[in-house]
């Protein structure tokens, strides 16, 4: 038995998926309360809201002090990111003014549904996942993976599947609309590539590589066969498909 | 908390009071509303709908119905889509194939989920995925 619950988040559709002898129609409590988690943290941290304490502190109205702890957190989180990836992932992104914007949203989605799901499975016997606008933190505890469809440099492509039991996925790309993603260096937009999906053990940093490394470029799969513990599957504009060594024995290319 | 978040929190602080704080950045700007309410097409046997939530796009306000035939998705059409003129034939043109294709592999290729740019985000995938959860497709 499966079932899913949906409800819209941070601007995206958010849906919880169980599978389990004990689905049913009503969701439990575990499900309604990642909903709810993930509507506080939008509440923090939410760039579109005046009132969020990420613009409250943005604009000098808040200090770090007087902040929910969870903002320091992901700050501190933004900080290991941006050294991680050589400044590839930034929080702070230019303008084509030549000013920057905090923006921390691109860590966030991933960090808190990544918390969300870890702590629905603690009460969750069976199998999940969480699926936030495409990027995706999952478990499977029997012989049944999930299978998670790998979306090529538009919507309507699927380049492949990937079964997985445990982890997080997500893809980053400008699908559909160019230049929605800019370089922290000179504030372009990335376009070498199609897309960048990668997956292992944490959704938020499996994000925030992929978002590197598209933002990267040329080199990408390079780059990112020297993360531990993580895969890629790198599309290029012209539609070839590269993957990383550790998942090409696991990944079923269309 | 180290020392460079705060140095990155007041280099923050200092640009935004510099030069203003945008609240939007254009794409990302989307939000979805609470679904209105939309006419139901005339009763199958053995059909039933299910329609996703409107959701606002840079282009305009899209949603995705879908009907379901024994749990197969017959159909999957925009009942909403952007009326600004022009745009209204781009939009049909050029979505609902992928959405056609989209609900179709979706329950033909034995596929749980689908990862994809978020970017993206945009309304026509964001409806449909709802409405296919919805529906306990994926």
């Amino acid at each position: 038995m499966t079932a899913a619950w949906v409800e819209q988040i941070m601007g995206m559709p958010v849906s919880i998926h169980l599978r389990g002898a004990e689905v049913g129609e009503r969701a439990p409590k575990a499900v309604t309360d990642v909903f709810a988690e993930l509507r506080e943290v939008d509440r923090l941290f939410s760039t579109y809201r005046p009132d969020s304490q990420i613009s409250l502190l943005g604009k000098g109205e808040l200090e770090l002090g007087d902040c929910d702890p969870l903002v320091a957190e992901v700050l501190a989180l933004s900080d290991e990111a941006r050294a991680a990836t050589d400044g590839w992932f930034d929080v702070l992104l230019p303008e084509p003014d030549g000013t920057y914007r905090l923006d921390p949203s691109g860590l966030v989605k991933g960090w808190a549904v990544q918390r969300a799901a870890a702590r629905l499975g603690k009460r969750w016997a069976g199998d999940y996942y969480v699926n936030a606008g495409g990027d995706i933190a999952l478990c499977s505890r029997g012989d049944r993976p999930w299978r998670i469809g790998i979306e090529g440099g538009s919507a309507d492509t699927l380049v492949g599947v990937l079964p997985l039991f445990d982890g997080g996925i997500a893809t980053s790309g400008n699908a559909h609309r160019g230049g929605h993603l800019v370089r922290p260096d000179n504030g372009e937009p990335a376009a070498e590539l199609g897309s960048v999906t990668v997956v292992g053990p944490s959704l938020m940093w499996a994000d925030v590589l992929a978002t590197a490394a598209f933002v990267r470029g040329v080199g990408a799969l390079e780059w990112l066969q020297t993360q531990d513990g993580y895969d890629a599957v790198v599309v290029g504009l012209d539609g070839s498909v590269e993957c990383t060594t550790g998942i090409r024995s696991v990944v079923e290319l269309s | 908390m180290g020392r460079i978040s705060f140095a990155l929190l007041s280099t923050v602080a200092v640009l935004v009071l510099l030069f203003g704080y945008r609240t939007s950045t254009g794409e990302s700007a989307e939000q979805v509303q609470a679904a209105p309410a939309v006419p139901a097409p005339a009763p199958v046997a053995g059909a039933r709908t299910v329609t996703g939530p409107a959701v606002t796009t840079s282009r305009g306000v899209v949603q995705v119905r879908i009907t379901l035939q024994d749990n197969k998705i017959s159909v999957s059409e925009a009942v909403r889509f952007p009326n600004e003129p022009g745009r209204h034939r781009e939009i049909n043109s050029r979505a609902i194939p992928q959405l056609n294709a989209q609900a179709v592999r979706a329950q033909s290729a034995d596929i749980d989920a689908v990862t994809g740019a978020t970017a993206t985000s945009q309304g026509y995938r964001d409806s449909l995925q709802a409405a296919l959860d919805e529906a306990g497709l994926t």
